[in-house]
């Protein structure tokens, strides 16, 4: 270790040197091996005023999505009725989640590209959708008398959220790509996926409520 | 693990002319360089500081950024600056959740390659050995164990270096007796 010399005894010193050591070492070849730092600078840009990528791709739910990326536009909230039909609220939110997706991954692809295919959703478009579609929810869950669990404190939370992102992309021109600002560019992108993994946890939390909405018993404290 | 420094002076005159070579190249001096070679680094520090391989490279990230344009160029001590602002972004994640309808947190977002990480059974060992330590002699135990001497390490926490010192120490003490290390020889 570096300055502290310790007395080189049976106390186990000399044992937690080697092991310290061989952990250092060992763990920072296998980070590095996993990190890929060549792709990660590559996707946060070049500090000479490149123009950067996420170096997180947004995560795949899993949810099916819609092939053609044109379909996004297709996703209307519709009238969500009682029972089965909230699950399908739920349904269309696992599907904008996925176009979330869809669309962070086309980014990514896209930012080396001179040419932006300007009919791709922008980020506010798709926080649009997600929050018509989570109020609808919302909305739905209230209707059925479910004041035991406090729905409105505990929305408030996740449509904060909502409202203050959605507040930040709705600016003029805010978009993943800002040509010659990494910084910026690189920013946004961070935004934009902990925004998405707040919507998974959100969802998490809308799963978790219409399960208790379906079996009162859970309702007791 | 820590190189110590050369020694000035070590070794005596030199008996043969030997060809000029330049120092190498600052890896600080451009941002691309800066990032090669501590984001590594950077991550497994955040590591022993507690955060999960996921966790270390989001804030690892974060503090990068937070560089960016032009910051990183007027940094005088450029990875103690990492060390300490990724620290604090770590702890602004605030990950967990008691309940499922507890406010949502500031979780860090996508994937994230270290996510396929898989730490050794030896790597966890020690991991969970550091977590049991105190605060203070964790944070030291980090710090030395990412090259800083003292001196360094006191400076840019505002403590004196027999503080640091002092923790180390315990650090040491503590982490031989909950692996277990007292009198075992080195291997």
């Amino acid at each position: 270790m570096t300055d502290y010399t310790p007395h080189r005894d049976d106390r186990g010193e000399e044992a937690l040197d080697a092991l310290l050591a061989r952990d250092q070492a060992s763990l920072l070849v296998a980070v590095r091996a996993v990190l890929d730092v060549e792709g990660g600078l590559e996707r946060l840009g070049s500090a000479k005023g490149g123009v950067a990528r996420p170096y997180v791709t947004v995560q795949n739910t899993g949810s099916e999505v819609a092939g053609d990326r044109s379909d996004w536009q297709s996703f209307e909230v519709e009238a969500v009725l009682d029972g089965p039909a909230l699950q399908g609220a739920l349904g269309m939110i696992d599907d904008l989640a996925g176009e979330m997706c869809d669309a962070a991954d086309d980014l990514r692809e896209e930012m080396y590209a001179e040419h932006l295919d300007p009919s791709r959703p922008t980020p506010y478009d798709l926080l649009e959708l997600t929050m018509e579609a989570l109020l609808e929810v919302s909305d739905r869950l209230s209707a059925r008398d479910l004041t035991e669990l406090e729905l409105t404190r505990e929305f408030e939370p996740m449509q904060r959220v909502f409202k203050d992102e959605a507040e930040y992309w709705r600016q003029p021109d805010r978009d993943f790509v800002e040509p010659g600002r990494a910084d910026v560019c690189f920013s946004r992108a961070l935004r934009f996926s902990r925004f998405h993994a707040k919507l998974v946890t959100l969802h998490a939390q809308l799963r978790w409520l219409f399960e208790k909405a379906k079996d009162p018993s859970l309702l007791a404290p | 693990m820590t190189e110590l420094p050369a020694r000035a002076g070590h070794g005596g005159p030199q008996r043969e002319r030997r060809p000029v070579v330049l120092p190498q190249a600052d890896p600080f001096a451009d941002f691309d360089g800066l990032y090669r070679s501590q984001m590594g680094p950077l991550t497994v520090f955040l590591m022993r500081m507690g955060a999960s391989a996921y966790e270390a490279a989001d804030a690892a990230h974060e503090a990068f950024v937070s560089t960016l344009p032009d910051t990183w160029r007027s940094l005088a001590y450029p990875k103690a600056y990492l060390r300490t602002t990724a620290y604090r972004c770590y702890l602004r994640q605030a990950t967990s959740m008691d309940r499922p309808t507890d406010p949502v947190p500031d979780r860090p977002g996508g994937t994230c390659p270290l996510q396929l990480l898989e730490l050794t059974a030896e790597q966890e060992r020690v991991a969970d050995a550091l977590l049991q330590l105190p605060f203070a002699q964790r944070e030291a135990m980090a710090w030395v164990l990412d090259g800083f001497s003292y001196a360094e390490i006191a400076q840019h926490l505002g403590k004196t270096p027999a503080t640091v010192r002092q923790n180390y120490r315990h650090a040491r003490i503590r982490l031989v007796e909950i692996l277990g290390l007292k009198g075992k020889e080195e291997r």
